[in-house]
């Protein structure tokens, strides 16, 4: 490529990452704003949203709902997604393709949907009311896709050979699950996992359905002061979910990064 | 360290994947301590027969027996067989002695021995000091090592390779192959290899067992095979010899004369005569020939050059013969170049030809291996 293509390539890069940084840039900046509203840009420095974030009781009750969900979630996801990806790859189901479609379906239809038809089935068919563990239920539903797609993948890329030999020195089936195959998709099963947990951490519109009271996940809580108070605690917190969300990105690129071209082998 | 080797009997064994994939009706036998090699194209069977003999493919119908036990429907990892894979699949997530431990763990070994046990494989195959590495960061050489040191180390009766080396360089693969053979003489081992490669059967195998579209064509000590084929398939397949097509005529004790080329040569023959009229394939090795100029040797058969190809040490002459149009290779020390076309004369040493058995050689085989 000639010199001038290499500089325009660069310079759409940055501004592609520039638009899509920036908003979250201004979110941190507020963050540190010493104005009691929000002002850009801030007029002074200072900690203090930050030291309202951890006085408030509220917050601090969904933040700690949010991640109660999301790792309740993320557990019943990894039980019943796993299982769901080995019977996909190995067992040979009549309409494979459709059943694969129908795992994957959460991801692909629209939150809101997904929402209002389990409200509507908590309400009519089970006949009671949103709860703690509808909730969970209904974040498992939007984790599951992500551990069957990357468990999924994984055992398509994991080379038979490596279970024949562990038959054929004598391991019987539980240890050759144990001690081979899911250490071989680990990585990429604990990746899906952390994918799941993200998207149920963050997730609005299923969690605003499904909301009861004095159960509000951190999201939703955001969503409700956003719509009726200008107070930059709320750029402070959302902050801090920015830097969650960098450390968790962090922490996939260990998971999955080494460990790829291990799991597909030769 | 005592190691029983087992015997190996197969009776009848079929495996088919639809009407024409799969092996029928193999029956073969494997002394304690002899190492027989399966040979064949790709897709002939060889790695199929192999993984029924591990259990991890069920025949539709035939027994195997190990040691006179019937272990046609025991499970794999209850047979006691040792298998090197071609992608040699080590475990990727434990070090190498972890996954030389790994049969013996799934024993029931406790640690101290299991370890010990994993010391000297690893020492055996000369990797003693990469016992805490991981498989990825060793070379294919080495994890064809680790891969034989873990099927080992759980003391199997008979060992199985399925192309062991088809993914090494040619010199690596020359010193691997010596180094197994050297082991499984040293430790008495029963194997069965699998591999297309002629020279890896030649370099590892007591036997060799030629098998084409899940058949046996033929088996014979490796050298005899070489030296010997008896069937056409056989010789084509390896490629050292040639075959003419001719026509037998009457016999005498110990020989048969064969209308051949355009003239009738005398064949050391045994056993029982073909009825004059039938057709035969004659099979000579490359090197019993020789090329002359047309009036050096007048008796010889007339023939051009079709052409010439210089191989590692030797020259390979190919010549059409004017009789028959049937073309013939001669193996010569390496020569100065001839023109493509020369009229020369070719000299048979027909006391070194034999009859093939079987059916003669057909287009459908001369398609299929060219």
């Amino acid at each position: 490529m000639s010199h001038t293509g290499r500089w325009i390539g660069r310079i759409y890069v940055l501004a592609v990452a520039g638009f899509s940084v920036s908003p979250l840039l201004i979110v941190i900046v507020l963050s540190f704003g010493a104005d009691d509203f929000v002002v850009f840009p801030p007029t002074g420095f200072s900690l203090r949203w930050y030291g309202a974030l951890l006085r408030d009781g509220e917050l601090a009750r969904s933040l700690a709902l949010s991640v109660e969900v999301a790792a309740a979630a993320a557990v019943i996801g990894l039980f019943a997604g796993v299982p769901a990806a080995l019977a996909l790859d190995r067992a040979r189901l009549p309409g494979r393709g459709i059943l694969q479609a129908i795992a994957l379906s959460p991801l692909l239809l629209p939150e809101v949907l997904i929402g209002l038809a389990l409200l509507q089935f908590i309400l009519s068919t089970l006949e009671t009311s949103p709860s703690f563990l509808t909730l969970v239920a209904a974040h498992a539903v939007l984790v599951f896709p992500f551990i069957v797609q990357f468990a999924g993948a994984a055992l398509v890329g994991l080379n038979l050979e490596i279970e024949d030999a562990a038959r054929t020195l004598g391991a019987h089936p539980g240890r050759l699950f144990a001690q081979v195959t899911l250490p071989a998709i680990a990585p990429s099963v604990a990746a899906g996992a952390l994918f799941g947990f993200i998207f149920s951490f963050d997730n609005v519109a299923i969690s605003l359905f499904l909301a009861s009271p004095g159960a509000t996940t951190l999201p939703v809580t955001l969503y409700e002061r956003a719509t009726y108070s200008n107070d930059p605690s709320l750029a402070a917190a959302a902050a801090t979910l920015i830097y969650l969300g960098l450390g968790a990105a962090v922490l996939l690129r260990r998971f999955s990064g080494p460990a790829v071209p291990a799991t597909v082998g030769q | 360290m005592t190691r029983a080797a087992g015997q190996l009997e197969l009776e009848g064994v079929t495996r088919t994947f639809g009407p024409a994939a799969g092996v029928f009706d193999i029956g073969l036998s494997v002394s304690p301590g002899e190492c027989v090699c399966l040979l064949g194209p790709s897709g002939c069977g060889k790695t199929t027969l192999l993984r029924l003999v591990a259990g991890l493919l069920q025949p539709d119908a035939g027994r195997i027996l190990l040691d006179g036990a019937d272990i046609t429907h025991t499970a794999p990892h209850a047979r006691g067989v040792g298998f090197v894979f071609q992608t040699w699949a080590l475990f990727p997530h434990m070090s190498v002695r972890r996954n030389v431990e790994f049969g013996l763990a799934a024993r029931g070994v406790p640690q101290p021995q299991r370890g010990r046990q994993a010391r000297r494989m690893l020492d055996m195959v000369g990797l003693g000091a990469y016992a805490e590495r991981r498989p990825r960061q060793l070379s294919g050489g080495q994890q064809q090592r680790v891969a034989l040191a873990r099927a080992l180390a759980i003391n199997p009766r008979l060992l199985l390779l399925d192309e062991p080396m088809s993914s090494l360089d040619f010199a690596l693969r020359v010193e691997l192959r010596r180094d197994l053979r050297r082991l499984q003489q040293e430790l008495a081992l029963t194997a069965l290899y699998v591999t297309h490669d002629y020279g890896e059967a030649l370099a590892v195998a007591d036997r060799t067992v030629l098998l084409h579209t899940g058949r046996i064509v033929e088996e014979q000590a490796t050298t005899a095979l070489f030296a010997r084929p008896r069937t056409a398939y056989g010789a084509r397949f390896l490629g050292l010899h040639n075959l003419l097509a001719g026509t037998a005529e009457q016999g005498s004790p110990g020989s048969l004369l064969v209308r051949v080329a355009g003239t009738t040569a005398r064949i050391p023959h045994a056993g029982p005569l073909p009825p004059v009229g039938a057709p035969v394939t004659l099979c000579f090795d490359q090197w019993a020939t020789s090329l002359h100029a047309p009036d050096a040797a007048p008796e010889g058969l007339p023939c051009r050059l079709a052409h010439s190809v210089a191989e590692h040490g030797t020259t390979r002459l190919v010549v059409r013969l004017d009789a028959s149009q049937e073309m013939i290779t001669i193996r010569v020390p390496r020569t100065e170049s001839i023109v493509e076309g020369t009229v020369l004369r070719l000299i048979i040493d027909w006391s070194d030809a034999w009859v093939l058995e079987g059916a003669p050689i057909s287009e459908q085989f001369s398609e299929e291996l060219t």
